[in-house]
């Protein structure tokens, strides 16, 4: 693989939004997405965490262009050939939309409550017209048994499943068109605890028996760490780390994702840590810190000439340890040997 | 035997301790589309100073039990039987279940001894109101400090849940502050009348991981400093694990297992709270989950039974009897016919 394209090439992709904007009022630009790059092998899943308002799933709509990001490229590579999918128009856009699919959060919002799960599934096949209509029918079928779903359950409508269910509905219309890459928004952070499992291992499984590469967008770190192969943390905007899972869990290098693995709560008693959440909460993305815009919680910027660079210049994403990115100054000093018991 | 006599009866100093106790509780809802038993027979036990947490899967029950302990179920259409005893300041035992919910007692209970917090605090405040103006009705409604003195206990409330530059923030109202400070702002009321028992219901749901932890610090600190218990409902094992002292795990509608949060965690015994733990993914853990199959059944449904049989990978002929609580010999109290004959007695 190594000499072979990435399936995503994402270049300094930015998504502004500009909010309040008036007639004489120019309004204020919120910068969701900021200068965000990334690779993603075919095959392989990245996760994408952080809290809220961080970008993350703002991330995951330009990177499908259901928002039209405001610079960067998106190079994919699809049937050998490269192109930029920021920018195709018209029927390429469209080809290409096929190999890009998204599941969304909530299930009982994204599939339509007067449709049957026959007829939602059989829309992508409709849109894009890749197989022969005679096969359709035989292709929602096997789609339902993928899912874990029974096939008598084709003629009902949505609000006779459970969250779970609705949730399998969703990756059956996702898988329906082949895509190679789906696109994941806290897939399971609306299910019950034991809903969730079920639907982990089931992406686990199709991500394995189709190839897929999957982007998981999620809070939940654990979860994330069930299904991907790495970690991306982002902070209002700017991803502030990037290594593989392996690396990542055993020694986070950005103080942001320390402080994200520790707040986690950890389902052993015998764990109550003495932990130290970070200060304060989430800026405004609209008028974020300057320099890294985490200095303002930071336990390693408080004083000093530590906090005057941190607070004065842009900490850019570097290699701390092999292909483990990490955008802090001083990431060297950081360590947490106490994360890696768990 | 009513809980009055229950009460007075028991023994010595474990039910001195007992701050509530909730004894075969049913709750049931008559709906356009059928009879929903919510609440099967819970019974719970509350210690001071102590935090029992509740957890199970949305439709156990959960929040249906707490909020039968404050009377704020809808009148209509509701059935509930069974006794809430609640040891109140006066040293009196009441069963809240039994007095009138619009009631003079029921109101000098509601929100001064018990008090409680919700999943989404942006729902619970007034958005026309100041923080200031809310914090005070709840002085005035459940305190005598008046004046300047009330004004005074609101900062010193804020203060104590940490919100910063308290004295300005009382002017501020709900949708300038965010969802932690909001859930701060819901604490401090909850902790104006200095109550006994806190109901928190899923406080921490809503909110951001670190955020959450922040209000989860918050919580044991107060716990510690005001000695008061706490009925922390969740569905999150991690706040479990962090918050509980005593654990029961709820299944629709019934207690399934009770135990201390120690033995909960080294020995899961019920299948169904087994089934919860292993299909938690957990960091540094790489083997595949092992959920529980299917989903919650409608509650509707009628069962025979073990509540749990269907979904229950030990499932055997006994199942269709319904298992009583059996007490295990080292404290942990389980529904389960696998565990007949470790029981000691059954209750």
């Amino acid at each position: 693989m190594t000499n072979a394209q990435p399936l995503l090439d994402v270049q300094h992709l930015s998504k502004s939004f500009v909010i309040g904007k008036k007639l004489l009022d120019e309004g204020q630009t919120l910068r969701a997405v900021d200068d965000v790059s990334f690779t993603l092998e075919r095959g392989e899943s990245l996760g994408v965490v952080g809290e809220s308002g961080c970008g993350k799933s703002t991330l995951g709509r330009t990177l499908l262009r259901l928002y039209e990001p405001t610079s960067g490229r998106v190079v994919l590579a699809i049937d050998g050939a490269a192109s930029d999918f920021s920018t195709i128009k018209g029927e390429a856009l469209k080809q290409m939309r096929r190999k890009l699919q998204m599941v969304f959060q909530d299930p009982s919002a994204s599939l339509n409550p007067r449709m049957t799960i026959r007829d939602i599934l059989r829309e992508p096949f409709a849109i894009h017209r890749h197989v022969p209509a005679a096969e359709i029918e035989a292709r929602i079928r096997g789609l339902m048994a993928e899912v874990g779903l029974r096939e008598d359950a084709l003629d009902r409508f949505p609000h006779s499943f459970s969250g779970g269910q609705k949730q399998r509905i969703g990756i059956a219309r996702a898988l329906a068109l082949e895509p190679d890459l789906i696109v994941l928004d806290e897939p399971v952070s609306a299910l019950d605890v034991s809903i969730r499992g079920q639907v982990l291992n089931l992406l686990k499984d199709l991500q394995r028996g189709r190839g897929l590469s999957y982007i998981f967008i999620s809070h939940d770190l654990a979860a994330v760490q069930y299904i991907a192969d790495r970690i991306a943390v982002m902070y209002l905007g700017r991803i502030v780390e990037l290594a593989s899972a392996q690396s990542f869990y055993a020694a986070p290098r950005h103080p942001y994702a320390l402080a994200l693995l520790s707040a986690l709560p950890v389902p052993n008693p015998k764990l109550r840590r003495g932990r130290q959440p970070p200060r304060g909460t989430i800026p405004s993305p609209i008028n974020p810190p300057s320099g890294c815009h985490f200095h303002t919680r930071c336990p390693f910027a408080t004083a000093g000439a530590r906090l005057h660079r941190c607070s004065g210049e842009v900490p850019q994403l570097r290699e701390i340890a092999s292909k483990h990115w990490a955008r802090c100054h001083f990431a060297e000093e950081i360590q947490q040997s106490s994360l890696a018991v768990r | 035997m009513g809980t009055m006599e229950m009460v007075a009866a028991a023994d010595g100093r474990e039910q001195d301790d007992i701050l509530l106790h909730i004894e075969n509780l049913k709750v049931g809802f008559q709906t356009t589309s059928g009879f929903v038993r919510a609440v099967d027979g819970v019974d719970l036990k509350v210690r001071r100073g102590r935090t029992l947490a509740v957890v199970g899967e949305s439709g156990c029950g959960k929040s249906i039990t707490a909020r039968s302990v404050l009377g704020l179920l809808p009148e209509q259409n509701t059935v509930m039987s069974g006794s809430i005893a609640f040891k109140s300041r006066t040293g009196e035992v009441l069963d809240i279940a039994s007095l009138p919910r619009r009631g003079k007692r029921m109101r000098s209970i509601r929100g001064a001894e018990i008090a409680m917090i919700f999943q989404e605090p942006m729902t619970s405040l007034t958005p026309v109101f100041t923080v200031g103006d809310q914090i005070l009705e709840a002085l005035r409604l459940h305190t005598p400090v008046r004046g300047a003195q009330a004004l005074a206990r609101a900062i010193e409330l804020l203060e104590m849940v940490g919100i910063p530059e308290p004295e300005s923030r009382l002017k501020a109202y709900p949708h300038q502050m965010s969802g932690g400070m909001r859930q701060r702002v819901m604490i401090a009321m909850a902790l104006a009348s200095n109550p006994s028992l806190l109901l928190a219901d899923e406080p921490t749901t809503a909110l951001d991981v670190t955020v959450q932890a922040q209000i989860l610090d918050l919580m044991r600190g107060l716990q510690d400093e005001l000695g008061m218990s706490v009925v922390f409902i969740t569905h999150d094992l991690g706040v479990v694990a962090e918050m509980a002292h005593e654990v029961a795990v709820i299944y629709l509608g019934q207690v399934v297992e009770y135990a201390s949060v120690d033995d909960l965690f080294e020995r899961p015994t019920h299948p169904y709270t087994r089934g919860l733990l292993n299909s938690l993914p957990r960091i540094g853990a790489t083997e595949r989950l092992v959920p529980i199959a299917g989903s919650v059944p409608d509650p509707r449904e009628h069962r025979v039974g073990c509540r749990f049989a269907d979904r229950c990978a030990s499932r055997m002929a006994k199942c269709d009897t319904p298992p009583p609580l059996i007490k295990l010999p080292h404290g942990q109290d389980v529904r389960c016919w696998l565990h007949e004959n470790e029981g000691g007695t059954q209750s």
